[in-house]
């Protein structure tokens, strides 16, 4: 990634940087796909909140 | 419009369209979601409460929902923080399964838990730059979404690096 497309000056490292964080994130995307279990968050959110909610969004 | 007009039959196709998007968009950003939070961070575990709290709240309004990455991100984000950051109680499980079964099933690699033991000794602004950032958000972007200064977020993203740089002994963080 480019200093440009950070959107701040290009810095010494800065590869080696966004590469460790590239690598962090897939490793841990990784782990998590395997460890989760979709299905019964799902049933989760259809059962309905646990609490009560934050409050509406706007988009 | 299209809502008011379409017959019953019509209006169960469109919730019914609705929910197949809604559960895959969840199994599609879920993982990036958690990972989103942790770098807020969060334990595995907190992050996968805040995550589970944003999609509960964007399922009964998901068909109004036009941009569920950032959104999704931005409720997860103030759920997280709303709590205080606090961590779950490993001994007290969550009366409902969620999408996380167990702590221990998210054992991180060693690049990883050093990446994210970096982000949390962050301070909390530049944590949070760094986490809307690393999923891909500009400057610009992530001020609009923290409604912040953007000349603030630039700094804090560049402080923020170079005291990730230092953290992780890269070379260039001696600025």
């Amino acid at each position: 990634m480019t200093g440009a497309e950070r959107g701040t000056p290009d810095v010494a490292g800065d590869t080696e940087l966004d590469l460790l964080l590239l690598t962090a994130k897939t490793q841990t995307l990784t782990t998590l796909v395997g460890a989760l279990d979709i299905q019964a968050g799902l049933a989760d959110i259809r059962a309905g909140p646990r609490q009560a909610p934050d409050g509406p969004d706007t988009d | 419009v299209e809502l008011l007009l379409a017959r019953p039959d019509q209006e169960a196709e469109q919730r019914d369209i609705a929910a197949v998007s809604f559960a895959d968009c969840y199994a599609r950003e879920l993982p990036g979601l958690l990972w989103f939070v942790m770098s807020l961070g969060a334990s595995a575990e907190a992050a996968a409460d805040a995550a589970q709290s944003a999609f509960t709240d964007a399922f009964p309004v998901w068909p109004t929902i036009q941009h569920p990455h950032a959104w999704l991100r931005r409720v997860a984000q103030r759920a997280y923080y709303r709590r205080g950051m606090r961590e779950i109680p490993v001994e007290s499980p969550p009366d409902r399964p969620g999408p996380l079964p167990t702590a221990s099933a998210v054992e991180l690699h060693d690049e990883a838990r050093t990446v994210s033991a970096a982000l949390g000794r962050l301070p909390a602004k530049q944590r949070q730059v760094m986490a809307w950032h690393v999923d891909g958000y500009s400057p610009a972007e992530i001020a609009a979404e923290l409604g912040a200064d953007p000349a603030a977020v630039r700094q804090n993203l560049t402080k923020a690096r170079r005291n990730l740089k230092r953290l992780l002994g890269i070379a260039g963080s001696a600025r």
